[in-house]
């Protein structure tokens, strides 16, 4: 009986939070990208646009594919404890994937820091070289 | 830093197979591998001991052992990673034993993986007696 209205109002907080947590990422993940790219702001923001696409991608599929239910909605109840174990799904795979991204901006970070330091352990001594 | 001067100890067969990858790989810094008892490395880095691995900066730093595998490691692209990582405070006691372990028993890791040194291979060909060739 509610079973479509609890599909729409799922699909419209699904898809609205998706797009506020890609945004949010597109933002600020992209301040880490510079740094691991030493400045090159272009590059930084090719592989932020990439990400989040690859982001948008996952999470929309998931929200789609997690529609339907055999669960039943004959009662305003029934309806808004099904929007609400769905949306509680949807939320931790959006944090989930949310963390990942900040693991994949810190470890792109990371690695472009490292090329740029010295040895990392200090010398056993110093000799003259000709 | 544009050059490290790698001495290893080319009478170990395990050790010239692990010069010859480090050979193979790209690097950040360009790696000169030095068999230690050369001629040209006695007279170059007088005062470093023979039998252990060294690296040598071209700006003089020194490092020994252990930490010479990790500063060869650092110099390599694909491995800086894990350079940084052995060297972390948790998994440096482990790396410095397990580098001593092979290091300490490097002739017995390198017959017993069938692994031939240069001097090795040297004598075995120095013993080859090459028949004369036939005379008409």
């Amino acid at each position: 009986m509610y079973i479509v209205e609890s599909y729409l109002v799922y699909l419209v907080i699904s898809l609205v939070v998706t797009v506020l947590v890609a945004r949010t990422l597109h933002k600020n993940g992209r301040v880490f990208l510079v740094d691991a790219f030493r400045g090159n702001a272009e590059l930084a923001g090719s592989v932020n646009h990439l990400l989040v696409v690859g982001f948008y991608l996952i999470n929309v599929g998931y929200v789609t594919q997690a529609l339907t239910t055999d669960r039943t909605a004959d009662s305003p109840r029934t309806a808004i404890e099904l929007v609400s174990s769905k949306l509680g799904t949807i939320l931790l795979v959006l944090g989930v994937m949310h963390f990942f991204n900040l693991y994949v901006f810190n470890r792109l970070r990371r690695r472009g820091l490292e090329s740029l330091d010295g040895p990392p352990v200090p010398p056993d001594a110093r000799i003259a070289v000709q | 830093m544009k050059t490290l001067y790698v001495l290893y100890d080319s009478r170990c067969g395990l050790c010239t197979e692990v010069r010859d990858w480090l050979r193979q790989q790209p690097a950040h810094v360009e790696l000169s591998l030095l068999a230690s008892n050369s001629e040209y490395a006695r007279r170059t880095f007088p005062n470093l001991p023979s039998e252990e691995l060294a690296v040598v900066s071209d700006d003089g730093r020194v490092w020994l052992g252990d930490n010479a595998f990790i500063v060869c490691l650092w110099a390599l692209r694909e491995y800086r990673h894990w350079a940084r990582r052995l060297a972390s405070p948790i998994v440096r006691p482990m790396a410095r034993q397990a580098f001593e372990a092979v290091s300490n028993n490097r002739k017995g890791v390198s017959s017993l993986l069938g692994l031939k040194s240069e001097v090795e291979l040297k004598k075995r060909l120095s013993e080859v007696t090459i028949p004369a060739c036939p005379t008409k």
